[in-house]
């Protein structure tokens, strides 16, 4: 039975205050509490009950889940929703779909690896897959990882066509790793295949921070978790330590909670938006930006999907959203190819309504060029939904300095925080990858039968990194390889803004291993009282 | 059948246009789906009602069109033939009323279950969590 809910007082400082309950956070809460430490976690969105709120409605969900207040989005390539990040206690990984894969070597020595690409600024990490191996089997056991610590998931009909493909064009499509329990696992169990990954699992057999992390941390007493509560400034003193954190209750009440040490985690849109906001007389550019580094480099991968009509039915809607990849292209190589970096192809479905929303988006779900399907070529999509198999393209994008998250000069929202305003266009290389990515996708399904291929552009950009640089130099980044400020030493950031560049994978794994490894090195700062 | 008379943002003569339009964006043949699309215009009228400038913007819009349908084919828009009813559209399809219109319509008449019935999607079986896990989740009829 849990203990007693912690309360920890305003004015008495919590040993570490966490902004953001999702990946970075929930893997960060998790570990500090089990290692004693004392946490108040500061959650904007509410927190949902998997088996009364979760419903197999994609609308109903998105509404319930999503970060909706004001975002907006700039830059021809940017999509009228700028991202599809969540509100709620677990984050976006309420919504996510599970893969969890490792980056692979290279891709930690991105500017050694590609050379000098001419508009991106590549750099290395400042550490390598060897040193954060130890951290990605933690977190694989943390999260449960199908392929690691459990079966791999067996392959669903969505997987089945994609691999008849990949065995015409010599390719090679296989399971991926999913954070997803193939039998039951660490308490919570098995999936049955219900295909609504994105709505969120009410099995809970996909990994959720909702139902793993935050409850094991509850259950040490030593977490008090305040939902509906958006951080909105964070105060330091003279001697560049955070000493407080300002935020707002749902009924518009703001408070101050003291804190020894201050972890955001918060996504790549909002924790750069928290610290340019947090202006004091020492950081009049924002909050451990003196670099001017901070909302730069903002990634979102290069992505867009695939989907194809087959003469049969395929009912790909069953069974997991994803769990097959094709990674024959995750590689680098520019010779061939013509640009540098990889990506994989990964099965995804939507149902009937994103379906006939996404596919072929328009401009309110897309960029502003887009046409939305309708009438006569709509129905026939419509009317072989049944029939149609999908994939998702997923590859590393190129850092660039105009990519990136800022404050809206005057619009404020509902606390009179600026709004974050993201801009994003493609590199040439993006481009480039995105239009191979697409013709070796349409190769794939013709060679499996398909009847007709859709190219479908980019969704709202779901994974969001690269606003608060990690890197060893502090004219040049923002957090090192811990993600403790340069310039703040008792402040964190444990989320995906910390990544110097995308790599091909997606992210989440990452995200999670980093944040423990962080959380290991923040215990010992504590124990040696050096924080 | 249903009636104009329901809706509460729009008159009924932009109902009649509303949904002539609606079901040009989605034109099934299956008449219950051709029948369902009402249930789309009204979700629609529902929303208008708070929305007060989008309300203005798409009344315009929805009398301009029947205006000229009259003015060029001596009918309402709702009363002429489908091809000229998607001609006509084809002029307007990259407006950002009409491209609005195509994504209220589409997610809302895509997201109910009689239509998820009619397109072969279990969904709504979907709630008691049993999941296709022994529905062939895994087997391809093709194979
Ligand atoms: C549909 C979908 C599918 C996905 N599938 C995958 C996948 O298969 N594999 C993968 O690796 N990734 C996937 N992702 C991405 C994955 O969800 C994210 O990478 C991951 O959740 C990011 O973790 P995070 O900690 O950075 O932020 P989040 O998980 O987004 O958590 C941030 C939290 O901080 C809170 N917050 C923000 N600002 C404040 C504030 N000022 N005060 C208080 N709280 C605040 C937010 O409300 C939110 O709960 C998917 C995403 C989506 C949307
Ligand atoms: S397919 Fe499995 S993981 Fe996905 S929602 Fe269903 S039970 Fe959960």
């Amino acid at each position: 039975m849990a203990r007693p809910m912690l309360r920890v007082p305003l004015n008495e400082p919590a040993d570490v205050v966490v902004i953001g309950t999702g990946a970075g956070g929930g893997n960060v809460i998790r570990e500090l509490c089990l290692k004693g430490v004392k946490v108040v976690a500061l959650e904007a969105g509410p927190r949902l009950d998997p088996d009364r709120d979760f419903e197999e409605d994609e609308w109903v969900m998105f509404h319930k889940l999503s970060w909706l207040d004001p975002v907006i989005g700039e830059g021809p390539d940017m999509t009228g929703l700028p991202a599809w990040i969540c509100q709620a206690v677990g984050g976006t990984t309420t919504h996510w779909a599970g893969a969890a894969l490792r980056f692979q070597p290279h891709e930690f020595q991105a500017r050694s690896t590609y050379g000098e690409i001419p508009g991106a600024d590549l750099d290395d990490w400042p550490l390598d897959l060897d040193s954060l191996a130890p951290f990605y089997e933690e977190a694989e056991r943390a999260l449960g990882v199908a392929g690691r610590v459990l079966p791999l998931p067996p392959g669903n009909t969505n997987f089945l066509v994609m691999q008849r493909g990949a065995e015409k064009t010599g390719w090679h499509a296989k399971p991926g790793f999913m954070a997803i329990n193939t039998e039951e696992y660490d308490g919570r169990a098995a999936c049955t295949q219900r295909g609504y990954c994105f709505q969120g699992c009410r099995n809970q057999a996909k990994w959720s921070s909702l139902y793993e992390a935050i409850p094991k941390a509850e259950a040490t007493g030593l977490l008090d978790l305040r939902p509906n509560c958006q951080a909105l400034h964070i105060n330091v003193d003279s001697q560049n330590r955070v000493t407080s954190v300002v935020y707002a209750r749902a009924d518009g009440q703001w408070e101050e909670q003291k804190a020894r040490a201050v972890v955001i985690a918060g996504n790549a849109i909002q924790t750069p938006r928290l610290l340019l906001q947090s202006v004091s007389g020492k950081y009049p550019h924002g909050l451990a930006n003196g670099s001017g580094m901070v909302g730069r480099y903002y990634m979102r991968h290069v992505t867009a999907s695939s989907y194809a009509l087959f003469p049969r039915p395929v009912h790909a809607y069953k069974g997991m959203t994803m769990m097959g990849l094709v990674d024959d292209f995750a590689n680098n190589d520019p010779e061939v190819r013509h640009f540098v970096g990889g990506f994989h192809l990964e099965t995804i479905m939507l149902g009937p309504s994103f379906a006939s929303v996404f596919i072929e988006p328009g401009p309110g779900t897309s960029t502003p060029n887009r046409r939305a399907l309708w009438g006569k070529p709509l129905v026939e999509l419509m009317e072989n939904y049944t029939r149609l198999a999908g994939l998702w393209i997923v590859g590393e994008d190129m850092p660039q300095a105009g990519n990136r998250v800022t404050l809206h000069p005057y619009q404020k929202d509902q606390y009179g925080m600026p709004v974050p305003v993201v801009t994003y266009h493609d590199h040439p290389n993006d481009r480039a990858m995105r239009e191979y990515a697409w013709s070796r996708a349409r190769e794939l399904y013709l060679a499996a039968g398909a009847t007709k291929v859709y190219d479908t552009p980019p969704y709202p950009a779901t994974h969001n990194l690269g606003t608060c640089r990690m890197g060893h130099d502090p004219s040049a980044s923002v957090v090192n390889e811990f993600g403790q400020a340069h310039e703040v030493k008792n402040l964190f950031i444990a989320d995906g803004s910390i990544f110097t560049t995308s790599a091909a994978e997606n992210p989440t794994l990452t995200i999670s291993a980093l944040a423990i490894r962080q959380a290991h090195y923040l215990v010992d700062l504590m124990m040696r009282e050096e924080l | 059948m249903e009636s104009t008379e329901t809706f509460q943002a729009l008159l009924p003569e932009e109902a009649q246009t509303l949904v002539a339009v609606m079901k040009r964006i989605v034109p099934h043949n299956d008449a219950t789906l051709q029948e369902l699309v009402w249930k789309t215009a009204m979700a629609y009228d529902a929303q208008l009602v708070a929305h007060v400038s989008t309300r203005q913007e798409v009344r315009k819009n929805l009398r301009e069109l029947d205006m000229q349908a009259r003015q060029t084919h001596a009918k309402p828009f709702a009363e002429i033939p489908p091809d000229t009813q998607d001609a006509m559209l084809k002029t307007i399809e990259d407006t950002s009323f009409f491209q609005s219109l195509v994504n209220a319509t589409i997610s809302d008449f895509y997201n109910r279950y009689a239509v998820w019935t009619a397109l072969g999607y279990p969904g709504l079986a979907q709630r008691d969590g049993a999941g296709y896990l022994h529905k062939g989740y895994d087997h391809l009829s093709w194979d």
